[in-house]
């Protein structure tokens, strides 16, 4: 199975609340420049405006002056400003222009053609040009301010908002990367709580305040490790039931061959070696059962999926009633089958005859000698129903849940049973969805099992 | 020596009866508690076998507790497929003596049997022994002044019970229910036979006849 390889919460989370900052950031960094252009633009509009109102109030009063207080008055930016000064004459009709002044860098040319301000490309860079005349026309200053001065403030001003931000970036990615590993401590304790735990601990896990983020994955570990201790539980009980089943029969098998070691008497040995082999056949017996629960337990599944042909129940108990015919005989017990209407049903075969044996050997087994077994199936509406009644003593009402676990068995155990007939039978009527039952048999008044089969789906 | 064996299992049972009594004992076998009740009421036993998981009521702890609130003394040894230390303590604490766990060896069953009935008697020494005669329970030998005697089982049986009750005067009745199991039904006068044959075998002196009332070793008329 191909697994990406695992990546860190911690970097992760470094990662997007860096590039979520900073994209903050930025944007702040951004406003400020939009802003302090703005600023910029009406500030030096303004003094474009002051500028023009005092050449032109000088002009006026010194009409043949050199003003020397305009060169200075570049404000630092002599080199990105120029300035004209224009007389206009107004003779019979003919407009004429004089320049009265201009600055060094400024042109013999007019500035700009517009009043008011406006802005165009000269001498290779962008620059903004103020034009304003005296209220009766005859002069006129014109202003030229290259554009860059404005981007440059607006520009120093986000500057001086930016660098302290980038200054703080990598203590803040300090910052974030201990929070974040304080943050997630709890999720190392409980790693830490999973590591350091022995295999065999099956208890639920402790974690001191636990945040609410990671009690989900808690829980859902605590409850596997219920449901494994559960499973875990039924499987050691299991165990010990069948080793301590298995304790008497192989007791039996050395105490009879012992008394076969030691007799005198040649009857005596054969009587004990006869109850060896009956206790080999019984271990025998009891460890195909034993198999036969192992591999049907993982089964449950399987037989979902299962769509064979459909399985005659008539058929099956008259096969396995014949085949048990001859033990039957040897205790003189009548065993008898009837199957009436249509028993075929959905199921496995093999475990249902496996059900079926049990049920009649079982039957036959807890039966006293000339007593009667008997095998019914009938169409019960709603599904098959199988009845396998004996004569035997029975099962009283309140041992009844009883005789369904393994290894219990009940009264006197002279039968020579396993204890497991029972919980074989309800486990594969289990894995059919049919439901079992034990009443005392109506003829007879001994046990009658009886299991109702789903009936099939059309 | 006359044993109660209480086991549900047909097997086991029958091979442990069979098994014991090739060691020298009478053995009594019931399959359940109720019948175990009766046949403590009814008889006298020198030990208890009993296996703990038996069907239906009172199980095996159950009937312990019952015979040991009766005030029987018996010594009884649990025989049980249960091997925890818990069940071991529950066994010994709930008055068992002893505690075999399945499957156990048939020797190992009658000598730990051997010896607690020993212990009830209040002796120590592993032999029994009287004037010259000295008989091992265990390795089921009788020696008269150091040498060998051969003594069938009934015979042997009736010696050491007549020895495990020296000092008392034992009935014929007694005798018979001491060395005869329920369905080994004796003659008559079986007991005055094994007598006789034990007389000659180890001298007339030994075994004592009490006019009337029975017979005994080492009792002073």
């Amino acid at each position: 199975m191909s697994k990406a390889p695992p990546y860190s919460l911690r970097r992760r989370l470094l990662w997007l609340l860096l590039g979520t900052i900073s994209t903050l950031w930025l944007s702040t960094v951004i406003a400020v420049f939009l802003r302090a252009h703005d600023m910029a633009d009406e500030l030096f509009d303004a003094q474009l405006v002051q500028m023009a109102k005092s050449l032109l109030a000088t002009t006026a009063a010194h009409p043949d002056a050199e003003p020397p207080a305009l060169e200075a008055a570049a404000y630092g930016h002599a080199q990105a400003l120029v300035f004209q000064v224009w007389r206009h004459d107004h003779e019979r009709h003919q407009k004429r222009a004089a320049l009265l002044l201009r600055s060094a860098e400024a042109p013999q040319s007019p500035l700009t053609e517009q009043s008011g301000f406006s802005e165009r490309e000269w001498n290779g860079a962008l620059w903004r040009f103020y034009s304003r005349h005296d209220e009766n026309g005859r002069y006129e200053v014109q202003l030229g301010q290259q554009h860059d001065v404005r981007i440059a403030l607006a520009g120093d001003a986000s500057w001086r908002v930016l660098v302290p931000l980038l200054a703080g970036l990598p203590l803040l990615a300090l910052a974030i990367w201990f929070a974040v590993g304080r943050a997630l401590r709890p999720l190392r304790a409980v790693t830490m709580a999973v590591e350091t735990r022995r295999p065999q601990a099956l208890d639920a896990l402790a974690v001191a305040r636990t945040p609410r983020e990671v009690q989900p994955l808690i829980d859902a570990l605590n409850a596997l490790f219920a449901r494994i201790r559960h499973t875990l539980d039924n499987e050691r009980q299991f165990t010990a039931n069948a080793a301590h089943e298995l304790r008497t029969p192989l007791a039996a098998l050395k105490t009879q061959a012992q008394v076969a070691l030691r007799a005198d008497a040649d009857e005596s040995r054969k009587h004990a070696l006869a109850h060896v082999v009956e206790g080999v056949d019984r271990m025998t017996r009891m460890t195909e059962q034993l198999l036969t629960l192992a591999r049907l337990d993982p089964e449950g599944a399987a037989l979902e999926s299962q769509a064979g042909p459909p399985v005659d129940l008539g058929a099956l108990a008259t096969q396995v009633v014949a085949s048990l015919r001859a033990a039957a005989n040897a205790r003189n017990i009548e065993l008898t089958v009837a199957a009436q209407g249509d028993a075929r049903m959905e199921g496995n075969p093999e475990l249902l005859q496996i059900l079926l044996r049990n049920l009649v050997d079982n039957a036959i087994r807890y039966t006293p000698p000339n007593g009667a077994v008997s095998v019914s199936i009938e169409d019960a509406g709603d599904g098959a129903r199988l009845t396998v009644s004996d004569s035997g003593p029975g099962i009283p009402e309140a041992e009844r849940e009883r005789a369904l676990h393994r290894f219990e068995r009940l009264g006197n155990s002279r039968s020579g049973g396993s204890g497991l007939g029972l919980s074989i039978v309800a486990r594969i009527a289990e894995l059919h969805r049919a439901t079992l039952s034990l009443s005392t048999a109506t003829d007879g008044g001994g046990l009658s099992v009886a299991i109702v089969f789903p009936a099939r789906r059309p | 020596m006359r044993l109660l064996l209480v086991e549900d299992d047909s097997l086991l049972g029958d091979g442990i009866q069979a098994g014991l009594r090739q060691a020298g004992f009478a053995v009594d076998w019931v399959q359940d508690g109720r019948a175990a009740d009766a046949a403590l009421r009814a008889e006298e036993f020198s030990a208890l076998v009993l296996d703990l998981g038996l069907p239906g009521e009172p199980d095996g702890m159950a009937l312990l507790a019952a015979l040991r609130r009766r005030g029987l003394a018996l010594p009884v040894l649990i025989l049980t497929a249960r091997d925890t230390v818990a069940d071991k303590l529950a066994g010994l604490d709930g008055g068992a003596d002893d505690y075999l766990v399945k499957p156990f060896d048939l020797d190992e069953l009658a000598a730990r049997l051997r010896a607690l009935i020993r212990r009830s008697h209040g002796r120590q020494a592993a032999l029994l022994a009287h004037a010259g005669v000295t008989l091992d329970p265990a390795a089921r030998r009788v020696r008269v002044d150091g040498q060998a005697v051969e003594l069938s089982q009934r015979e042997f049986a009736l010696l050491e019970a007549l020895l495990e009750n020296s000092g008392r005067v034992l009935a014929r009745s007694q005798l018979e229910r001491l060395i005869y199991g329920w369905n080994e039904e004796p003659e008559s006068n079986a007991i005055e036979v094994h007598i006789h044959h034990l007389r000659r075998k180890l001298g007339s002196e030994l075994i004592r006849t009490v006019r009337g009332v029975g017979y005994t070793i080492g009792a002073t008329p």
